[in-house]
């Protein structure tokens, strides 16, 4: 496991040519996201870019949100320990969609919803929004603070020089492309992202493929298992496929479609349902499975290279092989294209991630409880120094997650314990119509209650397991990283039926009803499309 | 190791649940109207990636154990 105190090195330095393509990536983007800035007159354009993004530019946006400061460093590292099964996170996301592209999407866009717990006020009441609103802010912001962690740390391991100190600069220049046009500016600096994190982790796959010598070398060099679609069913503990289904194919990619203010967003600029469903369609179909060979790739080759007796000089998990494969199939100038592309990755979410931040806090806590009824310039105003604000809380909680044995354990223990709850309710609320407010908001309470215990008691997982194994040497609170979702969710549902029996009240509209109706509506006043 | 197979029967049995379960919600409730063209159109899209996601799992198992 890596140790986030004691972070890898590595023992070469960037070629000229290299520092000079980083240089005018970073400045480019800058002064993208400053000039289109000039287009934000008011929130709606800072919140959804006045929602005019054709279906493509919001599809290649969302991408470059998805792929996260971590992606290209853990699916490497995961594809060169488990070989090509290290893509199901990006390629399992079909068995959502029904339900998010059928009825959450035209209760979304109808709606006019600008965050998600505005849509829990209007399912349920003002104390469900409340509750929500603080969980939100929570994953929100605990996000903010490990993306900030990731850059350091990549940074750190890439250039050396103290961790805070590179996550402060990325925060200050990702700051000035959100303060000047959040998100018309973020939306297209993702579109120059997105393009470039695409094209760099592509190319480095194919630069090795061509150093290998073809695609049969390749194939040889990974074992039957490595070649398999999925990983082995329930260990190692690290990654397995069961576990990957309920943390990452359900509960993760309900988390990103239905609660990432981030996702929403970037759907919700987009011109019409009709073009959030494509944009939707798009990225899971086609970009989705190019970004998983992008972010994996290098792993994949690695393991190659090192089958073939080449010495890569990687950590022994694999953690620093993205940085090692670059090395060895770039030539000075590509290395360099390849690390501004990785850099992409990390600021395009980070950005995301703010502006989401913003849009939360003006249309959740300002508008309706701070100061209603003011004038939008003033949201707007706030809008902006809320973002500088996320940054600075997002700097303070490095040293928090700093202690955790890697990224990724951290990410999978934080969103397991924060995302079943607000899963639970969402999902429950779009189906079910005698789902009610007073059952909503025990579910929430209790759901994030049964999580915090189940970390100090891991017994209480080990029946919903799959029999995923445990390192006994690890604290308690480590047990059962990837199954700690779906006992959520079981607990969830639990207390949801609780409620309802304990209290009954009059039930209001149902998700399923309002799509309906939504719907309908929409497709007289727009006609046949 | 588990056979391959398992875990390919098991996302599409426990993911086709939620899947099937949640195209029907959609169709039954009236949140989808199979008579729309674009709403039909969507239909057969989700049901035709979920079998071509089958076959393209089922077959690289296939290929990979041959």
């Amino acid at each position: 496991m890596e140790s986030a105190s004691s972070p890898v090195t590595f023992d070469f330095s960037l070629h000229p040519l290299d520092w000079m393509v980083i240089l005018t990536y970073v400045i480019g983007i800058v002064l993208v996201g400053v000039w289109f800035g000039k287009f934000t007159k008011n929130t709606s354009d800072f919140f959804l870019g006045g929602q005019r993004f054709s279906w493509w530019v919001g599809s290649i946006a969302c991408v470059a949100t998805l792929i996260g400061s971590y992606s290209f460093l853990q699916y490497s590292q995961n594809g060169f320990n488990f070989g090509l099964s290290s893509m199901t996170a990006y390629t399992n996301d079909w068995f959502v969609l029904p339900l998010f592209l059928l009825v959450w999407l035209p209760i979304i866009y109808y709606n006019r919803l600008t965050s998600i717990p505005e849509y829990f006020e209007r399912r349920f009441d003002r104390r469900t929004r409340l509750a929500v609103l603080v969980i939100i802010v929570i994953y929100l912001q605990g996000y903010i603070g490990f993306n900030l962690y990731s850059i350091g740390l990549a940074l750190q391991s890439l250039l050396g020089g103290p961790l805070i100190v590179w996550a402060a600069v990325i925060a200050a220049l990702t700051a000035v492309v959100i303060y000047a046009g959040g998100a018309t500016s973020v939306m297209m600096a993702d579109l120059v992202q997105a393009a470039l994190l695409l094209a760099a982790g592509l190319l480095v796959f194919f630069l090795g493929l061509h150093a290998l010598g073809g695609v049969a070398p390749f194939w040889d060099g990974l074992t039957v298992t490595q070649r398999l679609p999925f990983a082995n069913f329930n260990t190692p503990k690290e990654f397995h496929f069961v576990g990957d289904f309920w943390s990452d194919a359900i509960t993760g990619t309900i988390a990103f479609y239905f609660i990432n203010q981030g996702v929403l967003m970037r759907i919700l600029s987009v011109k019409s349902v009709a073009d959030a469903r494509k944009t939707m369609l798009f990225t899971v179909v086609v970009l989705m499975p190019l970004a998983a060979v992008a972010v994996s790739g290098a792993g994949w080759i690695g393991r190659a290279l090192v089958s073939q007796g080449v010495e890569l000089g990687q950590d022994i998990n694999g953690k620093d092989v993205f940085v090692r494969v670059v090395d060895y199939v770039c030539m000075p100038g590509l290395f360099g294209f390849v690390m501004a592309a990785l850099l992409a990755a990390l600021m395009s979410t980070l950005e995301a991630l703010i502006n989401a931040l913003s849009a939360v806090a003006v249309n959740d806590v300002w508008r309706p409880f701070l100061k209603p009824g003011r004038p939008d310039a003033y949201y707007l105003r706030v809008a902006r120094y809320v973002a500088v604000g996320g940054y600075v809380l997002g700097l303070l909680l490095i040293p928090v997650f700093q202690p955790f044995g890697s990224i990724y354990e951290a990410l999978t223990h934080f969103n397991a314990v924060v995302v079943p709850p607000m899963i639970v309710v969402i999902v429950l609320g779009v189906v079910w119509k005698r789902f009610t407010s007073t059952a909503a908001f025990w579910t929430l309470l209790l759901g994030c209650a049964a999580l915090v215990v189940s970390l100090f008691v891991p017994a209480l997982v080990a029946p919903l397991a799959h029999g995923e194994p445990i390192d006994v040497s690890d604290p308690t609170w480590r047990h059962y990283s990837y199954m700690r979702s779906l006992f959520g969710a079981d607990r969830c549902v639990r207390s949801d039926l609780a409620a309802l029996q304990l209290h009954a009240e009059p039930v209001r509209t149902g998700g399923l009803e309002r799509a309906r109706r939504v719907d309908h509506v929409m497709h007289a006043a727009q006609g046949p499309i | 190791m588990i056979s391959p197979w398992i875990c390919w029967l098991y996302q599409y049995a426990v993911g086709g649940a939620l899947f099937f379960g949640a195209l029907g919600l959609a169709v039954f409730s009236d949140a989808v109207r199979l008579e729309k063209p674009r709403d039909r159109w969507l239909v057969v899209t989700l049901l035709a990636g979920y079998v071509a996601l089958a076959v393209l799992h089922a077959s690289w198992i296939a290929a990979v154990l041959r």
